[in-house]
């Protein structure tokens, strides 16, 4: 038997926390449209037996009915082959939901109870579903459950969060532990919540995390995968399919000493050593001591970067070069501005940024006619 | 701290060179491109060397290579110095390769003092900056005067030297100030905006984020509605749905009613069926009888009814006859009791003797009325105490005369009236006239008062002046007045006695006639004359009625003659009333015996024509039945049984009619009931509908179809409004998701807008943040180095200006600079000194700023490349006599190509240094001795020297 196994798609997502502007969002969410597709498409070429959904296939509360119509006309297309969803917390079941208002194809099929329910999938192999029900279900939906009849292959399709192997501070949904798969007698669990994908093992139980398709925003690592499994005996074994086309990269660049804009975002990018196939948003920090040979124009290289890049953000934490504040003479008011502001830094810390920039706008004032760059 | 000795062993154009410098005035002489800029450089760099402390920068570089010497190998030089203090140094740098080498060395000892130093890459070795506290850009800046820079000062530009000195003191350079740095501070923080601006970036920022955020409450608020939508739509689509199973059940109850009805259709058929065999053999048992024509058989139960009903009435009036004739018998015997004849009883004038009873009953009453009137004034005259013969009396006199003497007694009466109103007239008189008389008695006192008034006291008098035009008047009238008055007292009296004369006379007279009338009277017993004219009429009255009574005793008479026969007839001998009556009575009651054997006798006609026609109808009835019955061969004369017998064979022709029109109505029946079909297709969906009706074949107590058609009606309306209800549902909702804005563009847009904005509130906080940490700052560095500063340029002012002005003030608030005069002892603002003074102070001011900006007490000495290029002669005169001045306490290196200025310089007879450079050439330094200008000697140039 084969599956192919995939979450957290968030159709319909909005890029607001990466501040990508809307027609760069516009451009992400149609991506993740082609990238259903393209798992649709894999499917197909697989020759799978099902497809099983792990959640958070689109946001519940603003996805439209475009993409609601795009679902069904997809869906529909690689009829017969079924589609198990089990809904997560961005798109949980209720009868306003998408799920519960819309008729959809006869060969999908949507879990609607907060705990496991089976669907017998071959002779053999029992899907067990659970469909969050609410936006932050905080109870364990394996608490005294056992998967039965002995004898068969039981699979969890859940949206939850395993406790143990990931970040808490993502918060607790519909959570559980390695070990209740193995008290509930499930042997293979395909999950999904956490957007790097994962393949965990334990005590022969294994919890497959496919990771979002693609990434969502600045800070996702981890990989971005569709999963296949191929059941040969027991066991079935696990490729995980990169399926990423877009990548949001965080780079921290420290200058060296560089005379102009143009060798310095040619520096970054020879940094930046893969991109993603289709779209690549950069955001760059400015870390270090300002070279003092460089006079930076934000815009400038954030115009020069675009065009490597589909969106480009530059945040400035370069301070001022200390030899620089140094020439200043300490008998001077701005000498002396300098060394006050620099006393500052060293005894508030936490609010070094600001006391960086009245450093740089105060010296700026004492140069240049505009201190604010347009 | 003076420059000694330089060796150039490479550097630019300039190789193996040697100078040996003036401890006050070198003139550096060439024209361009003889390498003096070089030579300064030269100078600098070995003093402060060409890289700084930091990573070389790529200027700094380009500098490393642009006096790299051009045809030399070498590259760098050595300087001597001496410190003020005594103290002498060697510096040796190298610039060749790429890490130039400094080494420094003490001159007394010989030692070398590098390590004692920082060094850093590139042959840097913190030397000077440790010696003198000066970095060489501030020393550039201060101690380094540019071309023409000198001649900046204009003639009215005092100012100029104020803000001069508060920039190097805000910056270390000459081209900004706190002053300024805050005014740009200032306007990046308002081109910002604050909280409360409605412009500029922040503002319409704030705008855009709350129309965003506008549109996503209005975003949230539409949601929500279209949640409410999607759950009235669920619930809509359950109630359909359980709507629709409803229909689905009352269809499969009317099926089973079809079934039903179709299986009662099947045994009413056969039921049908059977009637129709059972009319068969009926009808063939029936053998057929002569068409006899139901009309027929209703002519003879009509008259077969009409004969019964007619012998009935034939019966009845027999009997009716018999009983009026017995009436007639018993009539005329009561009529014979009667006293009068047959005959008397057919006359017409019987109603006569009733108005003659009439007129006897009348007239007796109006006679008995009479008398009792007749009585009633009898008595009354005798109680009026009227004797009898009064009347003789009255009838003597006549009506006539006792109406006039009534008449005369009015008279008399208002004779008397009159006279007592005339009396009262007279009093009347006479009380008006006493009132005229008071009034004439005042106004003849007062004309009197006034008349003896003159002779009062004087103050009175003047009170009578006042009153004069009355007392005249009153005097005038009132003597007249009293006159006339006495004439019409006089003429009143008179008159009045000869009125009452009259009255007395007519009273007399009257009372001689009312004597006369009252002896008239008493002679019939009255006082007054309508006493007497009532008596008389009384008795008029009781002469009418003994009249009257006579005439109607006439009348009397002539009615009893006219009763008398009657009383004869009916045999009675006295006339009274009750005779009267009693024949009133017999003759009424013979006129009813009269009238009624009238009416039997009538009556009794009548009923015998009747008689005599319904034989007649009974014999043409029992004629029409003859010939009906003999048509029907029933005729046998007896009537009843010949019509028993006629009906009879009419009844089995009806009900063979009848059954054959059953037979006819149940062929209808099953063909209306079959409905077009043949009962084989019944059968068939009866079969068709088993299978559908099955489950349910054990509900027996089905309502009955009609009403399950109108439930279903009922329940198909129901779901067809909710459907419609759910069509305008959805519109809504497609309408209301088609108003949905996108979240995630709002989202986005918002989140962009909040980092732009947070952006902005960072910088204008930072902005803050530096304006006011340099406000601060300005103000206690200016607090505290004004002073510090003043006291610098204090000490070498005196001598800059042979003592004219000793001290000098600065303002640490705008560093206006004020110097006291030595004599005046006043302080004077720059603005107000010569003109040569200020340039002496400007100079002054940039040297005292190079020790200022230095940490040690040592003079900084000065290079001046060609500042003088722009001035004229007398200008350069002046400040070349400033310099010279300068130069006793400051070593001055002056670069320049102007040969005017050597000559000027000679001319003023300075001691100085020339040094003269070509293009490419070795120089020989030259000393010029001294000249005619003797320069007063003092102290420091002789230290020096």
């Amino acid at each position: 038997m084969k599956l192919l196994h995939f979450s957290d798609l968030h159709l319909d997502s909005p890029f607001a926390s990466s501040t990508l502007p809307p027609k760069i969002a516009q451009g992400c969410r149609l991506r993740l449209r082609r990238t259903l597709a393209k798992i649709l498409d894999l499917a197909v070429e697989y020759e799978v037996d099902a497809v099983t959904i792990g959640g958070d296939l689109f946001e519940g509360d603003r996805v439209s009915k475009d993409t609601i119509h795009f679902l069904l006309e997809s869906f529909s297309q690689v009829a017969p082959i079924p589609i198990l969803i089990a809904p997560g917390n961005h798109d949980y079941y209720n009868p306003v939901s998408p799920y519960a208002r819309y008729e959809w194809p006869d060969n999908v099929y949507i879990f609607t109870e907060y705990r496991p329910r089976p669907v017998t999938l071959m002779n053999d192999v029992l899907i067990w579903g659970v469909a969050n029900t609410l936006p932050n279900c905080r109870d364990n939906p394996l608490t005294d459950f056992r998967a039965h009849p002995e004898g068969t292959q039981h699979v969890l399709l859940l949206h939850g969060s395993e406790m143990g192997h990931f970040d808490a501070s993502r918060g607790e949904y519909a959570p559980f532990h390695l070990k209740d798969l193995e008290q509930a007698g499930i042997q293979v669990a395909l999950l999904g919540h956490y957007h790097g994908g994962r393949v965990i093992e334990n005590n022969g139980t294994v919890a497959v995390y496919p990771g979002s398709p693609q990434p969502l925003s600045f800070g996702e690592s981890g990989k971005h995968t569709a999963v296949l499994l191929d059941w040969q005996e027991t066991k079935p074994n696990i490729t995980m399919i990169p399926l990423a086309t877009q990548a949001f990269i965080t780079l921290d660049f420290k200058p060296e000493p560089i005379t102009n804009t143009h060798s310095l975002a040619e520096s970054i990018i020879s940094t930046i050593s893969t991109r993603a196939t289709e779209a690549n948003f950069l955001r760059v920090n400015l870390i270090g001591e300002e070279p003092e040979s460089l006079n930076l124009q934000l815009g400038l290289l954030e115009t020069h970067l675009s065009q490597y890049f589909d969106y480009v953000t530059i945040h400035n934490r370069m301070r001022k070069a200390d030899i620089k504040l140094a020439q200043l003479d300490k008998k001077t008011v701005r000498g002396r501005f300098a060394s006050r502001l620099k006393h500052m830094l060293e005894e508030e810390p936490e609010d070094s940024a600001l006391i960086e920039m009245a450093l740089k706008f105060g010296l700026a004032a004492f140069e240049e006619e505009t201190i604010l760059n347009p | 701290m003076i420059l000694a000795k330089l060796h150039i062993h490479g550097f630019g154009c300039l190789a193996q060179q040697e100078f040996e410098f003036h401890p006050g005035l070198n003139v550096i002489f060439g024209p361009n491109e003889s390498g003096k800029s070089t030579l300064q450089q030269a100078i600098l760099s070995l003093l402060f060397g060409i890289y700084s402390r930091s990573r070389p920068t790529s200027s700094e570089k380009q500098y490393h290579e642009r006096f790299r010497p051009w045809h030399f190998d070498q590259y760098g030089g050595e300087l001597a110095i001496r410190m003020d203090d005594g103290r002498e140094y060697l510096i040796t740098r190298r610039f060749d390769g790429r890490e130039p080498q400094t080494r420094i060395f003490e001159t007394s000892t010989g030692q070398e003092v590098t390590q004692n130093y920082f060094s850093g890459r590139r042959g840097y070795v913190e030397f000077l900056e440790a010696l003198v506290g000066l970095s060489r850009r501030v020393f550039e800046a201060t101690a380094c005067f540019k071309q023409g820079e000198l001649a900046v000062l204009r003639d009215d530009d005092a100012k100029e030297i104020n803000d001069y000195l508060m920039r190097f003191i805000d910056s270390g350079a000459s081209d900004a100030s706190a002053r300024l740095a805050l005014d740009r501070l200032s306007k990046a923080i308002r081109s910002l905006g604050t909280d409360r601006s409605r412009s500029g970036p922040i503002y319409e920022l704030r705008q855009d984020i709350q129309r965003t955020e506008a549109l996503l409450e209005e975003r949230k608020s539409l949601a929500k509605q279209l949640e409410s939508d999607y759950l009235k739509i669920q619930h809509l689509k359950g109630q359909i749905e359980s709507l629709q199973q409803r229909e689905t059940e009352i269809e499969r109850d009317v099926r089973l009613c079809d079934y039903q009805e179709l299986q009662n259709l099947i045994q009413r058929h056969e039921k049908l069926a059977v009637r129709k065999q059972e009319l068969e053999q009926q009808l063939n048992q029936i053998q057929r009888q002569p068409h006899i024509p139901v009309t027929n058989r209703d002519v003879v139960l009509k008259l077969m009814q009409e004969r019964k009903l007619l012998r009935e009435e034939r019966q009845h009036m027999h009997e009716e006859l018999r009983h009026l004739q017995s009436e007639l018998k018993k009539a005329r015997y009561d009529l014979d009791a009667l006293p009068p004849d047959q005959d008397f009883w057919t006359r017409d004038d019987l109603n006569q003797f009733f108005e003659l009873q009439r007129r006897w009953e009348r007239m007796q009453q109006f006679v008995d009325q009479i008398e009792a009137e007749r009585k009633a004034l009898h008595k009354r005259l005798n109680e009026m105490g009227i004797a009898p013969e009064i009347e003789s009396k009255l009838n003597a006199i006549g009506f006539e005369a006792l109406e006039a003497l009534q008449d005369r007694e009015n008279e008399l009466k208002e004779k008397q009236a009159d006279l007592d109103g005339q009396r009262q007239e007279i009093e009347q008189r006479r009380r008006y006239f006493m009132f005229g008389r008071i009034a004439v008695v005042l106004v003849l006192f007062i004309s009197f008062f006034l008349a003896i008034s003159s002779m009062l006291p004087n103050h009175i008098i003047s009170f009578q002046d006042s009153m004069s035009d009355a007392q005249k008047l009153m005097s005038f009238l009132a003597t007249p007045l009293a006159i006339m008055w006495l004439i019409f007292e006089l003429l009143f009296k008179k008159s009045i006695r000869t009125w009452e004369g009259n009255i007395d006379y007519e009273q007399q007279l009257l009372q001689m006639e009312q004597n006369e009338l009252r002896e008239v009277l008493s002679q019939f017993g009255v006082d007054r004359a309508e006493e007497l004219l009532k008596i008389s009429n009384r008795y008029s009255k009781f002469r009418e009625l003994n009249a009257e009574a006579l005439q109607h005793v006439q009348a009397q008479q002539e009615l009893v003659e006219a009763i008398k026969p009657w009383l004869k007839t009916f045999q009675f001998r006295t006339l009274s009333l009750e005779t009267l009556a009693r024949i009133a009575e017999m003759l009424r009651h013979g006129q009813q015996l009269r009238r009624y054997i009238d009416e039997l006798n009538q009556k009794i006609s009548e009923i015998e024509k009747k008689l005599a026609d319904k034989d007649q109808r009974l014999q043409d009835i029992h004629e029409r039945l003859r010939t009906l019955f003999l048509a029907a061969n029933c005729w046998t004369g007896n009537l009843e049984q010949d019509a028993e017998s006629f009906f009879q064979a009419v009844a089995r022709g009806q009900k063979y009619d009848a059954l054959m029109k059953e037979w006819d109505q149940i062929s209808a029946l099953e063909q209306e009931m079959l409905g077009g079909q043949t009962i084989e297709q019944v059968h068939e969906k009866v079969q068709a509908l088993e299978s559908a009706v099955s489950e349910r074949q054990s509900v027996t107590n089905l309502p009955p179809k009609k009403e399950l058609e109108q439930l279903l009606d009922e329940v198909r309306g129901q779901r067809q409004q909710l459907q419609i209800e759910l069509a305008a549902l959805q519109e809504r909702v497609n309408e209301r998701e088609s108003k949905l804005p996108d979240l995630s563009e709002l989202e986005e847009k918002l989140a962009i807008f909040q980092q732009e904005m947070d952006e902005l509130l960072r910088k204008r906080q930072a902005l803050q943040l530096a304006y006011e940490t340099l406000s601060e700052v300005a103000q206690e560095t200016h607090q505290s180095l004004a002073p510090e500063l003043a006291d610098i340029i204090g000490r070498y002012l005196a001598q800059l200006t042979d003592h004219r002005y000793e001290q000098v003030f600065i303002d640490p608030a705008s560093f206006d600079i004020k110097i006291s005069h030595a004599v005046a002892r006043t302080l004077v603002p720059l603005y107000q000194l010569s003109f040569g003074t200020q340039e002496q102070m400007f100079l002054l001011l940039r040297t005292a700023l190079t020790q200022f900006f230095s940490r040690s007490t040592d003079t900084i000495p000065l290079f001046l490349d060609d500042p003088l290029v722009h001035a004229d002669a007398q200008r350069q005169e002046n400040m070349l006599k400033i310099l010279l001045r300068l130069a006793r306490t400051h070593q001055l290196f002056y670069f320049t190509k102007d040969q005017s200025v050597i000559d000027m310089l000679a001319g003023l007879g300075a001691d100085f240094q020339l040094i003269s450079l070509q293009p490419m050439q070795t120089q020989q330094p030259m000393r010029w001795a001294a000249g005619t200008v003797t320069l007063p000697p003092d102290e420091e140039n002789t230290s020096r020297q």
